[in-house]
């Protein structure tokens, strides 16, 4: 078995870690947009119902699987539903590597900025495409993810304690200072209100949409780090007492609180700073994508800020810092769950970061160089993670739904217990919203993104490029199931 | 008044229900440690 005998040393510490892993940039740069585009007010209704309907029920199983196997996602999944479905961890795993390749290009873009910030040339610059364009287009990219992929193997070469939870205790409070300070700033700024009344308030014609709810669900999917596999790594590293019910909770809690937290300061700043046609550029403009938002329209928006050149930056750089911090705590997970299955597959930590952090940084390059590539990228593995919950969700059916809520949830340090509840929405709702996810952004490719060309393979946004990526990495984890078993329970059965 | 009861809903939900979290697990905590 891996080495497992660091633990998280309080629970307060394990907390924050796993709080660091949930909120990452998407909670900042894509729940405000996604919120704009789907009718403020009418969003947030569907995506609070989701939280409690597929965020919370994952991340507590994905506790619990953690914690009673004390194994990553390949060993972990096996042990549950068979060694025969190895695997589907092996998968769930993958996505989440893949996501590291290029989410380390976006720590790195994230670090740029607060250069940029810091040395005046956001508040001077009078053209931010450009800037964007100049820096995405020349090689910086690589140097910058070089750097964020050198920082996060730092803070995991240092251990769980050392590294991961000593990290997260200075990381997640300095970013809720920054959000509050930021929160603060721009309710504070003339019209702000408007931007508070726009988030809030919903249009019973938008609530009826099934778009608006699918758009919900998405969000939860991707922003709250359920289902990836990365808190079930986490969870390996938990003491027996720690609570899986109230751990989960708070972790898929905190997380869109802080999304929360990042709407009202988006929607005030907007609303404030450029009145009237701010709200356009964010459903259909230079804020309607990821990127367009964080690196184009909000340093523009920061550049009307009252106050002058001085405050400009400085609430520039603590926006771009605070970026930087929920990408970093997220990025080591992601590191920490290759190194942890490499671990359970015989290596010896060192070697295991230093493998993982070679291919993270050479599969991340094609990313770093080539914005196409990166979206293709974003596409294939964002969707990809909703197979992963799937999985998540089959192991546990698989070894059985009531068996696993009364001995691995309800188990040994959990005070809260969890009630028969928790069978149907992991036996049925879980698996309902993997189908419709999937269906849904099908659908869209087919009917939206690429109409001409969604069967090719080789199309940024089509569903033949999903399939073609998954199905060679599905068939070789399926090929190399019984050596993946064989390393993993030997070493098991040996510890 | 739409937008009052979103926001009520909303913040009582998400905030409300994080806080809640955190006093219970705190207390619990505690009760443990004087155990």
């Amino acid at each position: 078995m891996a080495d497992t005998k660091e633990f998280f040393t309080s629970r307060w510490g394990m907390i924050l870690s796993v709080i660091g892993i949930a909120v990452g940039t998407g909670n900042i740069w894509r729940f405000s947009r996604i919120a704009a585009q789907n009718g403020g007010g009418s969003f947030l209704i569907p995506w609070v119902i989701f939280l409690f309907i597929w965020s919370i029920p994952l991340i507590i199983t994905e506790f619990a699987i953690g914690k009673s196997k004390r194994l990553g996602t390949v060993g972990g999944i096996a042990a549950l539903a068979g060694e025969r479905f190895a695997w589907m961890g092996a998968f769930v795993g993958f996505v989440s590597t893949a996501i590291m390749f290029y989410y380390s290009v976006v720590a790195g873009w994230c670090m740029k900025y607060v250069v940029n910030a810091l040395s005046g040339t956001l508040a001077s610059t009078e053209d931010h495409i450009a800037l964007w364009d100049s820096f995405t287009g020349g090689y910086e990219p690589v140097l910058f993810h070089l750097v964020a992929m050198a920082v996060g193997g730092f803070v995991i070469y240092k251990g769980v304690v050392k590294g991961i939870e000593r990290t997260s205790r200075y990381l997640i409070p300095a970013l809720l200072v920054i959000l509050v300070t930021l929160a603060i700033r721009a309710v504070t700024l003339d019209g702000a209100w408007e931007g508070i009344r726009y988030f809030f308030t919903p249009n019973v014609e938008t609530l009826l949409d099934y778009k608006v709810w699918l758009a919900a669900l998405t969000q939860n999917a991707w922003d709250t780090g359920a289902g990836w596999g990365l808190i079930l790594t986490y969870a390996c590293y938990a003491r027996k007492k720690e609570d899986i019910t109230l751990n989960g909770a708070l972790t898929a809690l905190g997380n869109n609180s802080v999304s929360l937290l990042a709407g009202i300061t988006i929607f005030s700043t907007v609303f404030a700073l450029a009145p009237g046609g701010g709200i356009t550029e964010l459903i259909s403009g230079r804020g309607s994508t990821n990127t367009g938002l964080a690196f184009i329209f909000l340093p523009q928006l920061f550049g009307k800020m009252p106050g002058g050149t001085f405050v400009q930056s400085f609430f520039s750089t603590i926006f771009f810092l605070g970026l930087t911090f929920a990408a970093i705590t997220s990025l080591i997970s992601m590191i920490e769950l290759a190194v942890h299955v490499f671990m359970d597959m015989g290596l010896a930590r060192k070697r295991a970061l230093v493998l993982t952090l070679v291919l993270g940084f050479l599969l991340g390059i094609p990313s770093a160089l080539n914005l196409m590539f990166f979206e293709n990228q974003d596409w294939v593995w964002g969707i990809g993670l909703m197979i992963s919950g799937g999985f998540i969700s089959f192991a546990v059916i698989k070894h059985g739904a009531d068996k696993f809520r009364r001995e691995a949830v309800n188990s040994e340090g959990t005070d809260v217990k969890v009630g028969k509840w928790y069978n149907i929405i992991i036996t049925w709702l879980i698996p309902i919203q993997v189908i419709a996810l999937i269906v849904w952004w099908f659908y869209l490719a087919i009917t939206d993104f690429d109409k001409e060309g969604w069967w090719n393979p080789f199309h940024t946004y089509s569903v033949g490029t999903c399939l073609l990526q998954w199905g060679v990495m599905m068939a070789f984890f399926i090929l190399i199931n019984r050596v993946m078993v064989r390393r993993i329970f030997s070493r098991a059965t040996e510890a | 008044m739409e937008t009052l009861l979103t926001m009520i809903v909303t913040i009582g939900a998400v905030w409300g229900g994080f806080s809640v979290v955190l006093i219970t697990a705190l207390r619990k905590e505690r009760q443990k440690s004087e155990q």
